[in-house]
């Protein structure tokens, strides 16, 4: 043989498989065959691993599969079908007994359902906040009406009675100096008792 | 070399009715791949009666599943994946608990009045046929699986890469291998 074409066995050699299961793009097709026409050795090759495959296909006969569907149809019957597959049936279900003005009636009913299920914690946590607020307020003016008496703002604002919007904190505990803030006005007040003569 | 990636109308149509619950619909698909699906697992896996169990789990598993199906792949290939996978599992389970296997499994095998049994009693009374299945052992799984899928299912090259999960060139190297080994090993037979 000569050397050119050991060199050129070498290289066709990887490509003898994938010629014979015809995986090789056209231009490394036409490469190889024109390789066969002049080497015996390749394509001597190429003969075995077709023998090869036909010897492989015949030492593996099809498995048995008489009932093979049979049993795995009997397995997937007793699976639980999923969620959506259920809604669809039961929905299907109703459609068919009470026609297709109950299905609307029902994604309605549902609809609506959802709607309170989803709002109804915020709504509850609003009207809380508010309770809260005035509750605060309330209490906050019944303090400062007892302790700074004659404080002529505290009168003012316990007398007002708008929850929320004149005290909010007292943040001393000495009963002779209040202190608070006015949220609506962004100010802190300061209030000292007169000094006694 | 890609196949086109769609299912003809019937089988399109089957999938719709398995993915909203059809079990009868899904019966169809599974007589139409069921061949295939346990030459997959026989591939992989090397035995007719752990193949045959883990063909029936790919398709229950697949039925579970065949909601999540987007026709992004073909159906034959998704269901092949899901096939090498288990039987993949299920092979290095083995080799952490290793089961009754060779001659005892064989003799065992021989006991069993099963079709299965006698078919492979068939199988070993065909000489040629013991020595292939032993020159196929002598192979690693990978190379085995390859070449069987190739030569045995007759999967293209990109549907070999796609159940094995490896890229094609290694998919060529594996195919390469595998036929060189058993070659040398069937010298005489594979020469003829």
């Amino acid at each position: 043989m000569a050397p050119n074409t050991m060199v050129q066995c070498k290289e066709i050699a990887p490509l003898l498989g994938p010629f014979e299961d015809g995986e090789l793009q056209p231009h490394e097709m036409q490469e190889v065959a024109r390789h066969l026409a002049s080497c015996e050795n390749c394509e001597k090759d190429l003969a075995g691993y077709s023998t090869l495959g036909r010897l492989l296909r015949d030492a593996t006969p099809p498995a048995p599969l008489d009932g093979f569907a049979m049993a795995v149809q009997a397995r997937i019957e007793q699976l639980r079908p999923p969620l959506r597959v259920r809604l669809g049936r039961w929905f299907e279900t109703q459609r068919e007994r009470f026609g297709n003005g109950a299905g609307v009636a029902f994604a309605m009913a549902a609809a609506a359902i959802l709607t309170v299920v989803v709002t109804t914690p915020f709504a509850r946590n609003m009207i809380g906040v508010g309770n809260r607020v005035a509750q605060v307020a309330q209490r906050d003016t019944s303090a400062l009406a007892r302790n700074v008496v004659r404080s002529p703002a505290a009168l003012a604002s316990a007398a007002s009675g708008e929850p929320g919007t004149i005290i909010s904190k007292l943040e001393t505990s000495n009963p002779d100096v209040a202190v608070w803030s006015e949220p609506s006005q962004d100010t802190t007040v300061i209030w000292l008792p007169d000094s006694q003569p | 070399m890609n196949k086109p990636n769609r299912q003809d109308g019937d089988e399109a149509e089957l999938i719709e009715r398995a993915k909203a619950g059809d079990t009868k619909a899904f019966g169809i698909l599974v007589e139409r791949y069921q061949r295939r699906v346990m030459g997959v697992a026989m591939a992989v896996v090397h035995n007719q009666e752990d193949a045959l169990e883990l063909a029936q789990e790919t398709f229950v598993r697949a039925f579970e599943n065949v909601a999540r199906f987007e026709s992004r792949s073909s159906f034959s290939t998704w269901l092949y994946r899901i096939a090498a996978n288990i039987a993949i599992d299920f092979r290095r389970r083995e080799r952490r608990h290793p089961t009754m296997r060779g001659e005892e499994a064989e003799n065992e095998i021989q006991r069993l009045p099963s079709k299965l049994g006698d078919s492979f009693k068939e199988a070993q009374r065909s000489e040629l046929a013991q020595r292939i299945r032993d020159a196929l052992g002598q192979l690693t799984p990978e190379h085995r699986a390859a070449i069987l899928l190739r030569e045995v299912e007759g999967l293209s090259y990109d549907e070999i890469s796609d159940v094995l999960q490896c890229p094609r060139g290694t998919v060529m190297s594996r195919l390469h291998y595998a036929r060189n080994h058993l070659r040398e090993i069937l010298k005489d037979l594979a020469e003829d």
